[in-house]
């Protein structure tokens, strides 16, 4: 949330080109979101963490190098304001358990566009958010 | 038969009967099958019919054929199987009825019947034939018949109507002697040479033998020789001593059987034998002489019935001795045998049979303890001294045979050698006709008995012993005429006088010699001294006495006789006979004087009287003498009677003793046969040995074995040529202890080996290499000799070098295959593994794709399709058609999502047991329903992707067994950890799997084995426990260490 009060800077780290660009154009065309940004890796993200200055940040799960969790994990300690979300695949209660642990404040599925809507709704609206598809913890 | 008859030729003038074995049950067709064989008319005998010439008769079954002068006649069969023999009967009745005319002709045929028979047509004079037995389909008949010795001719079936021909067409021209005593005065010197011949010859005289049957047995000779002419016979007999001897035979024969005459034998049985028992000692003796017994039957059949007599009085019987005496030596022979073919089982009862005889093949041997009573000897009844002091003399049928007159001489020998009151048994047809001698006990049987009274020692001082006799004095008879008349003058102008024979008995009287006798008073009395007057008696003996001392005429002095108140002087005139043959007959000539002459003679009588007194006085002295001397003389006599009797004795001992030589001789004889039986047979078994020998060599060398025998001391015995190549061994080292000799063995322990063998007798086998490096095979073995006794070593070395190089190089390729096969299994491993890991990995790689791409690319349409979407805003038909894309999308990437994470689970990242076993319960519920109960004691982490990754796919698969084939809808998973392993299991309640189908079945099991194999990649095992309807558990152990290719 910027201090505009303006739309939201959203910043995605996703390694797939294609979907990439999508998840930009899709995300830009959200109500709430003013610019949206990409990187394709953590390192990236981090390096140029300035630049995209981001309210929040939906991350991939798994990436080339240093994973999705552990960028939130650095988030986490070094700009605990970056409001960051699991944007994967992975469908597993484990995956979500650490996302949460890193300190991720939502866990989205691919797989339904609403999702990133609704993951957005919840963080704007201060809450948690996991994506209903996911298998249980045991 | 057929081959009989068709060489008969129609007109031999003969009448053929034909006697067959038929069975009595069954018609016979043997007249009509024989007719055309034969030119003869063949005809079934019925009834009673006559004989004609040229004409075939055939017996009828179930029937005896007799033969009646010219007739035949049909009688009944004896009743009894066993006592028919229809061939027999005939005989013997043709042989009564047609004397030497009859034929009798043995042709093939089983049993013995015929063979009796044939003997009493040879003993009647005709002729008998036997088939070759060689040529008979059944030989048993011919050879009985052979076996009895009274076949004339053994010739082939086409030979015997020819030679029958030939007999009957022979017709010796000799006289008819209807029981005739002496031959006509025309034949009588041939008839005396024949005698005279077989005397010579054979010893053996026969003049005393009745005429007409001599005349018979020579004309039988005759035919059998085809001589017509007596004279041409008598030149034959000449010319061919077999001649004489078997005419010699053939007059002996004399044919017996068992209790011939069987009422005899009862008679006997009845009367005669308990008598010979009764009153006598046990330690006493019974004699019995059986004369004439040819082949001894009469002789067993007596010894039979005293044996009976003996035991029925049990307890102590007096011994029994039987004499049985013939010419015939053969037929003694036959006797001492005691062996009789089968038929004679009609003659013996059966009880006798089993009694008294053993069962031999082919007839019936007499026991031995009936043989053992009976002495055989020959004995020529008018030569030899008979047997003494006997109480039964048997002498059937032999008398007929003899002159009457001898006969006579004969009966006065058995009176003689009869104790007082023994028994005579003569032939039925014979009798004795000197009474006095015996008393008759039973007529009909011809049993006669001796009297009581002991007569006088009375031998007929065997008249019969001086052969020559006979043949000497025919001329002596001369014509009576002249003779009788100056006989009759002579008795009636000679004086008196009286022949008395050398036993002092009067013997003849001429003239008025009856008044010189006085019978005395007591019992009747032929002895001279007894009967003539008193006065004459001492004068008479001594004058006897004197005339045949000295061998000369002796004149006694006159001695006054009283005839009639009327005293006359008698002289006595005593000549002894010149001839030697009529020795110690003397003539005494009484001579009677005129009163006168000896009272002329007297002289004075003062002077006389003085004289006379001193001369009774020297009288008595020489009578009181003479006495002493009688009585010495009386001693004498006695002690010679006692000596006569010894001797006889002796004479019959030396005569048994002969008999017991005949009888070792034939012992002895039979044991020499069998010793050289077994000289043979020990000739054949030491070729056979010898052949063994060579053959045992042969093997040996051609084993090409070494071996080596050793007897108990180690000492070398033999060994084969093979030897030599392992040790220094030299044919004359045979003998030396083994242990001087060196060998090229590396094999030291080789004489202690043979010791120990030699010890505990288990052999030793050793595989020893020599110094050339060849390989021997060693067998150490004990020897066992006859009887199973250790009589020493063998070894034997088989060479093996090549079995040995063999082994190796098998062992080599073995190893080198081992190898090969490890290797080639590692590759297997190794190529699997990284099969298995491309497996993997192309699975990771699929995975991926589909999540880093695929997923990805889906979403992103997905993104676009809701952005074209709310672009479209509200309505058109585009929204539902962009609506529908969407969905089909969605469903896309959920089947991608599936895809990626069954290709790859994510689960299997680095995680333990249950994680993995969790995800897998979630999988298996969303997926197929399948509820999974996971038990584990503890976490389990596997270090090794690989193992995860297999063990995953592992349980997977199992869980989805249970799930497609159980029926169930529950399954439990079990974790345990042991020490070295872990061990996990998939336990089901459902359909389990037949065992069976757990290794054979493909489609099941498939999946199974797999696993299985799977599970071994890993280094684990995989164990599966299934009933029918009992669920199944399978049991995956796994090291701790597990790694792929472990």
């Amino acid at each position: 949330m910027n201090p505009s009060g303006q739309g939201l800077t959203v910043a995605i780290v996703e390694d797939h080109a294609v979907l990439r660009e999508i998840l930009v154009t899709y995300v830009e065309c959200l109500p709430s979101v003013s610019t949206c940004s990409a990187v394709s890796s953590a390192e990236q993200a981090l390096s140029e963490l300035d630049a995209l200055g981001p309210d929040v940040m939906f991350v991939d799960l798994s990436l080339p190098g240093m994973t999705g969790i552990e960028l939130i994990a650095e988030l986490r300690r070094s700009h605990p304001e970056i409001k960051c979300a699991i944007l994967s695949g992975h469908r597993s209660g484990r995956y979500v358990a650490q996302a949460f642990d890193a300190g991720a404040k939502a866990y989205l599925l691919k797989g339904d566009p609403l999702e990133i809507d609704r993951g957005l709704d919840a963080i704007l609206a201060g809450r948690s958010y996991v994506s209903t598809d996911i298998d249980g913890v045991h | 038969l057929r081959r009989f008859f068709s060489e008969v030729a129609e007109d031999s003038g003969l009448a053929y009967v034909v006697v067959v074995h038929l069975s009595p049950e069954h018609e016979s067709h043997l007249a009509t099958l024989l007719q055309p064989h034969s030119k003869m008319r063949v005809i079934q005998v019925q009834e009673t019919m006559p004989l004609e010439r040229d004409c075939v008769y055939v017996i009828p079954p179930n029937a005896n054929l007799d033969a009646i002068d010219t007739h035949l006649r049909v009688s009944p069969l004896e009743r009894r199987r066993l006592e028919r023999a229809p061939i027999d009967h005939f005989f013997r009745t043709l042989a009564e009825t047609h004397d030497g005319n009859a034929i009798g002709v043995i042709l093939t045929g089983t049993g013995s019947d015929g063979s009796r028979g044939l003997k009493e047509i040879k003993l009647r004079g005709g002729l008998t034939i036997a088939q070759d037995p060689t040529e008979a389909e059944y030989d048993g008949m011919p050879q009985s018949a052979i076996a009895t010795g009274f076949v004339d001719f053994v010739l082939p079936l086409a030979a015997i109507p020819a030679a029958v021909v030939r007999f009957a067409r022979t017709r010796p021209r000799l006289p008819s002697m209807p029981d005739g005593e002496t031959v006509e005065a025309g034949e009588r010197a041939q008839f005396h040479k024949i005698l005279a011949l077989v005397r010579a010859q054979t010893s053996r005289d026969f003049t005393r033998y009745k005429h007409s049957t001599l005349m018979r047995r020579i004309q039988r000779r005759m035919q059998l020789r085809h001589i017509e002419e007596l004279d041409r016979y008598v030149a034959c007999l000449r010319e061919s001593p077999d001649e004489v001897q078997a005419l010699s035979e053939d007059m002996l024969i004399n044919v017996t059987s068992f209790f011939r005459d069987p009422e005899v034998f009862e008679t006997l049985q009845r009367d005669v034998i308990p008598r010979l028992f009764e009153g006598r000692a046990p330690d006493g003796e019974i004699r019995v002489w059986c004369i004439g017994c040819a082949t001894g039957e009469e002789a067993y059949s007596i010894a039979m019935l005293l044996a009976e007599e003996a035991s029925s009085r049990g307890g102590m019987v007096p011994r029994l001795h039987l004499f049985a005496s013939d010419l015939h030596e053969r037929s003694l022979e036959m006797a001492r045998d005691g062996f009789y073919p089968g038929d004679i089982a009609a003659e013996v009862s059966e009880e006798r049979l089993r009694r008294f005889f053993v069962e031999v093949k082919g007839g019936y041997r007499i026991r031995k303890e009936i043989r053992e009573l009976v002495v055989f000897a020959p004995h020529n009844l008018l030569a030899d001294p008979p047997f003494s002091r006997l109480e039964l003399i048997l002498c059937r049928n032999l008398l007929i045979y003899l002159q009457r007159d001898v006969q006579a001489d004969v009966v006065r020998i058995f009176r003689y050698a009869l104790q007082p009151g023994g028994f005579l048994v003569l032939g039925t047809s014979e009798t004795v006709d000197v009474s006095g001698l015996f008393r008759t006990v039973d007529k009909e049987r011809s049993v006669y008995r001796r009297g009581e009274a002991s007569a006088p020692l009375h031998l007929p001082s065997f008249p019969l012993i001086r052969p020559m006799r006979a043949a000497a004095t025919p001329s002596a008879i001369p014509p009576a005429r002249f003779a009788s008349m100056h006989q009759g003058m002579l008795e009636q102008y000679a004086p008196s006088s009286v022949l008395v024979g050398p036993d002092g008995e009067v013997v003849h009287l001429l003239g008025q010699a009856g008044r010189y006798f006085e019978h005395p008073v007591g019992r009747m009395t032929a002895n001279v001294a007894k009967l003539v007057r008193t006065e004459l008696s001492l004068e008479l003996i001594a004058a006897l006495h004197a005339a045949r001392r000295e061998r000369r005429t002796i004149s006694t002095r006159p001695v006054p006789v009283r005839f009639n108140g009327e005293t006359r002087p008698v002289a006595m005139h005593a000549h002894p006979a010149t001839a030697a043959e009529d020795e110690g007959f003397c003539l005494v000539i009484f001579e009677e004087l005129r009163a006168d002459d000896e009272a002329a003679a007297e002289g004075t009588p003062a002077h006389d009287r003085q004289r006379i007194s001193d001369l009774s006085h020297d009288l008595d002295l020489t009578r009181q003498r003479l006495q002493s001397v009688i009585e010495e003389f009386e001693t004498g006599q006695e002690e010679m009677k006692a000596s006569n009797e010894e001797l006889q004795s002796a004479n019959e001992e030396l005569r048994s003793t002969m008999e017991e030589l005949e009888t070792s001789k034939e012992e002895l004889q039979s044991m020499n046969e069998e010793l050289q039986t077994v000289n043979q047979e020990n000739r054949h078994k030491v070729e056979e040995l010898a052949s063994l020998s060579s053959d045992l060599q042969n093997l040996l060398a051609s084993t090409d074995i070494a071996t080596l025998f050793l007897d108990r001391e180690m000492r070398i015995l033999r060994f084969t040529p093979k030897i030599e190549e392992l040790f220094n061994i030299r044919l004359s080292d045979r003998g030396r202890p083994i242990s001087d000799l060196t060998h090229r063995l590396g094999y030291p322990g080789l004489l202690g080996d043979a010791q120990s063998v030699l010890r505990t007798l288990k052999r030793v086998e050793r595989e020893v290499q020599d110094e050339s490096g060849r390989w021997h095979l060693t067998y150490i073995l004990p020897y066992r000799g006859a009887g199973e006794r250790i009589e020493g070593i063998v070894i034997t070395f088989v060479d093996i070098t090549r079995r040995k190089q063999s082994e190796a190089a098998l062992e080599q390729l073995t190893r080198t295959l081992e190898h090969r096969v490890t290797e080639r299994t590692r590759q297997v491993r190794e190529l699997t593994t990284s099969l298995v890991r491309a497996e993997q990995r192309e699975r990771r790689r699929l995975s991926e794709t589909l999540h880093d791409e695929l997923q990805q690319l889906l979403y992103a349409a997905q993104l676009k399709l809701r952005q074209a979407r709310e672009a479209l805003g509200e309505v058109g038909p585009a929204q539902g058609s962009l609506e529908q894309a969407e969905s089909l999308v969605a469903q896309g990437t959920q089947l991608t999502r599936r895809l990626s994470v069954d290709l790859n689970p994510p689960i299997l990242r680095n995680e333990g047991m249950t994680a993995i076993l969790g995800w897998l319960q979630g999988h298996m519920r969303e997926l197929h329903a399948l509820d999974v109960d996971v038990k584990a004691e503890g976490e389990i982490q596997l270090d090794d992707a690989d193992v995860r990754v297999l063990l995953f796919q592992v349980f997977r698969e199992l869980l989805f067994n249970v799930a497609k084939h159980s029926g169930t809808r529950r399954a439990t998973v079990r974790l345990r950890e042991a020490p070295q392993e872990f061990v996990f299991e998939i336990a089901d309640e459902g359909h389990g799997i037949a065992t069976s189908a757990l290794d054979a079945g493909p489609t099941a099991s498939m999946g199974l084995t797999s696993v299985r194999e799977r599970v071994g990649f890993i280094g684990g095992t995989l164990e599966v426990r299934s009933a029918s309807e009992r669920g199944t558990t399978v049991t995956v152990r796994l090291p701790r260490e597990a790694r792929l290719n472990a």
